[in-house]
């Protein structure tokens, strides 16, 4: 956390602490008090911990004084800004054009800010000031607790005014030596996280506790239950409609336990998987159409930048049956996200755990073994039909290829603890860039159709004026274009996949498969 | 960032008051502002209570032996830093002249700053020199405060032929009438006299007016102590054309 606050705490039970800290500044430093105001402290982030990861502390703070947008960035020197909005979570594009907001554009995207922290909050500034009169430290003495009525102990934060950074540290020696009061390491943030029961990284599944002697049904459940938390974790984000990537990233979920299923699932007991696996392509089926306009819906500025002949102002009337076409999908999908068979399915998903208990132990498949001969397995079917395919090839065998890449890259991921860091790291790498061939192919030709079938709705429902119709045939093209450029570099992509050196990293991964 | 610089080459005509207030505006309105005190005597230094030394002295910022981002204090005001005066900046000239291009070097000093502020002001000091020449290359935009007096024009057109001639990028001129007295006939007839031969003068008037030279025994721009005046109301306005 960039924070070059010092913070100093009263412990528990000490009665006059602040007022002792200030008799033993006294001697050689005059404090000037300002009057008691009272705090709102809001910090905010991505789902994802975005600002977190690149080192920014976003905070909002509210007062009488108006509300204030606070960026403090690891190096650099903090930005803040007076601003209107004070509702979250929100899109960046509700704050006002400004440093903050450009700073935070470029970190955060498309993804929503959300509050991590709240603290409610009794601050007292103090300045320190030397023989000139000079203000060289900030004081700040701070009653919170948070918006769970969790009380945070009263603390002193001190900041050295820049260029006195000296002074700030003989005021810190002073401090330290009041009794009842005690420095700390950590921000203000962490506290006020740790109060609401948060942590940095809290969307991040717990890992499944793999180890190659497990077995491997154990093993199975462990990963399906990983999945289960960010399905579970992200499911509010897709009901209020935060942002597109809670969809995304549920339904991330949903395919990647699919696809443990489908690969891995026969070690389980039959009748519990199987009725998973109904209730995973329900769901996957359900988010489908939402996310797809999703996909178009934020794909198509850069879209439309792209025309040349049309103006990107022709799109308007295709974007907003986009928008609307969302609109009727999303309520769909919220309608069954409240349902019973939906409460259902998740009470399968949790409850598999109970059915993975082994009925022989002695004679129980590890999950080593399981890994190795399932990733050999995906493996070797990746390898013959991407070496099938030829220059003339039907575009459904590099969907098909398409989907066999993704198993492979499911199980390895799955399967990432059991394998030494490194390798796995080789192997993924040139797995990775045959994926992405493949899936720029895959897209391009799912989007141009998709293009084409709204052309023919909105002519049908006279909803798509020429100009827009022409315009739409346009981005059909350009979708095309960039399906044939993946095409053209699909042999390079796979060779680098086939290579002598990437086997060897597969070998590696599999060895002991047949024990 | 923007590089605003005060510049006259006579002392006395109101360089270090526009520059105090002007960046205590600049931060005011929440741009992350630096004022660099060049002149020797430290006047914006003094009137910020932070003393007029650097470590290593001009000597080693001009080598680039020592950071300018080390130099730099917090004032007492958010979002307004200082790059404090140095009795060595006297010998600034001298400095200078011992680096390859000297005119470039405050630019070029000034350029790793770029990603920390949105404004800075220069507080020259007056004369013309190497020190002036190298403030003039790295200003986009030079304050001329000009006294009401018959000779501010040739001054200012002499400056106005000046710079135009430096190569690259030579600053937007930005001169006002400073320290003018109403009450005085020659004031007004020299104001309207020059306003109406150079029509590209701002429309502000700063006044001469005790606030302002209180500001060395208050220590303070004039905003802060005595907001209600005319003389901060001017340097609203001045503000206002500048920003």
């Amino acid at each position: 956390v960039p924070d070059a606050t010092k913070y100093f705490v009263a412990d528990p039970g000490q009665a006059g602490v602040f007022e002792r800290a200030m008799v033993a500044l006294a001697p050689r430093y005059s404090v000037v008090q300002s009057p008691v105001r009272d705090v709102v402290r809001t910090w905010l982030d991505t789902d994802d911990w975005l600002l977190h990861r690149a080192g920014l502390v976003l905070e909002q703070r509210a007062s009488s004084d108006g509300i204030r947008l606070i960026l403090q960035s690891t190096g650099d020197a903090e930005r803040a800004q007076t601003i209107e909005q004070s509702t979250w979570p929100a899109r960046i594009d509700v704050l006002p054009e400004g440093a903050i907001r450009a700073r935070l554009r470029s970190v955060v995207g498309i993804r929503a800010l959300l509050p991590t922290a709240v603290l409610r909050s009794r601050h007292q500034d103090l300045r320190v000031l030397n023989g000139d009169q000079k203000t060289v430290v900030h004081l700040t003495i701070e009653s919170s607790a948070s918006v769970e009525e969790t009380p945070l102990a009263d603390q002193l934060a001190l900041s050295a005014v820049r260029g006195y950074q000296d002074q700030a540290e003989r005021v810190a020696v002073r401090l330290v030596t009041v009794p009842g009061l005690s420095a700390i390491e950590g921000s203000v943030y962490e506290r006020a996280l740790s109060a609401a029961g948060r942590a940095f990284g809290d969307d991040a599944p717990q890992t499944a506790q793999l180890t190659a002697s497990m077995p491997a049904s154990n093993a199975v459940v462990a990963v399906l239950h990983g999945f289960l938390f960010t399905v579970e974790r992200t499911l509010g984000g897709v009901v209020d409609d935060i942002d597109t990537e809670f969809l995304h990233d549920f339904r991330v979920g949903v395919r990647r336990s699919r696809s443990t299923l489908k690969l891995a699932g026969d070690v389980l007991e039959s009748a519990a998987a199987q009725q998973l696996g109904r209730d995973l392509k329900w769901l996957g089926d359900l988010t489908s159409p939402t996310r797809d306009l999703d996909v178009y819906i934020l794909g198509l500025p850069d879209m439309a930048a792209g025309l040349q002949s049309a103006s990107p102002a022709d799109l308007e009337p295709f974007r907003r049956y986009l928008l609307s076409q969302r609109r009727t999908e999303f309520r769909r999908l919220v309608r069954a996200l409240r349902s019973a068979r939906f409460r259902d399915a998740l009470e399968h998903w949790r409850a598999l755990g109970l059915l993975a208990e082994p009925s022989d132990p002695g004679h129980q498949t590890s999950a080593g073994q399981l890994a190795a001969q399932r990733l050999r397995q995906a493996h070797r079917r990746v390898t013959k039909r991407g070496r099938s395919i030829g220059p003339d090839s039907a575009p459904e065998s590099l969907h098909d290829l398409r989907k066999r890449c993704k198993e492979l890259r499911y199980l390895l991921e799955i399967f990432r603890p059991l394998h030494d860091p490194a390798t796995h790291g080789a192997a993924l790498k040139d797995l990775k860039g045959l994926q992405e061939v493949l899936g720029e192919f895959q897209d391009a030709e799912v989007q141009s159709l998709a293009v084409r079938e709204f052309a023919a709705t909105m002519i049908s429902t006279r909803s798509a004026p020429a100009p827009t119709v022409l315009a739409m045939g346009e981005l059909a093209a350009q979708l095309s274009a960039h399906q044939r450029h993946a095409r053209t570099e699909f042999a390079a992509s796979f060779a680098a996949f086939d290579s002598a050196d990437s086997r060897a990293w597969f070998r590696e991964l599999t060895r002991g498969s047949s024990s | 960032m923007r590089v605003l610089a005060t510049y006259n080459i006579k002392g006395g005509v109101g360089k270090t008051s526009t520059a105090v207030n002007l960046a205590y505006l600049s931060a005011r309105d929440g741009a992350r502002t630096l004022i660099w005190d060049l002149d020797p005597q430290g006047a914006a230094s003094f009137i910020f209570r932070i003393k007029p030394r650097v470590r290593g002295g001009g000597k080693g910022l001009v080598r680039g032996k020592s950071s300018l981002e080390d130099a730099i204090k917090g004032t007492d005001f958010d979002d307004l830093d200082l790059l404090p005066a140095d009795f060595s900046y006297r010998n600034l000239d001298l400095l200078l002249d011992a680096r390859k291009k000297p005119i470039t070097v405050l630019r070029q000093l000034l350029r790793p700053l770029s990603e920390d502020y949105d404004t800075v002001i220069l507080d020259c000091p007056p004369g013309i020199s190497l020190v002036s020449e190298s403030v003039m290359y790295a200003a986009d935009t030079l304050l001329v405060p000009l006294i009401p007096a018959t000779l501010s024009l040739r001054t200012f057109d002499q400056l106005t032929d000046f710079v135009t001639n430096i190569n690259d990028r030579p600053p937007t001129l930005a001169a006002f009438f400073s320290m003018v007295d109403r009450r005085k006939r020659l004031h007004r007839d020299v104001v309207a006299t020059l306003t109406a031969r150079r029509g590209d003068l701002l429309r502000t008037e700063i006044p001469a007016a005790s606030v302002i030279e209180q500001m060395a025994e208050r220590r303070a721009p004039v905003a802060v102590f005595a907001p209600r005046s005319v003389a901060a109301s001017q340097y609203e306005s001045l503000w206002a054309e500048l920003r």
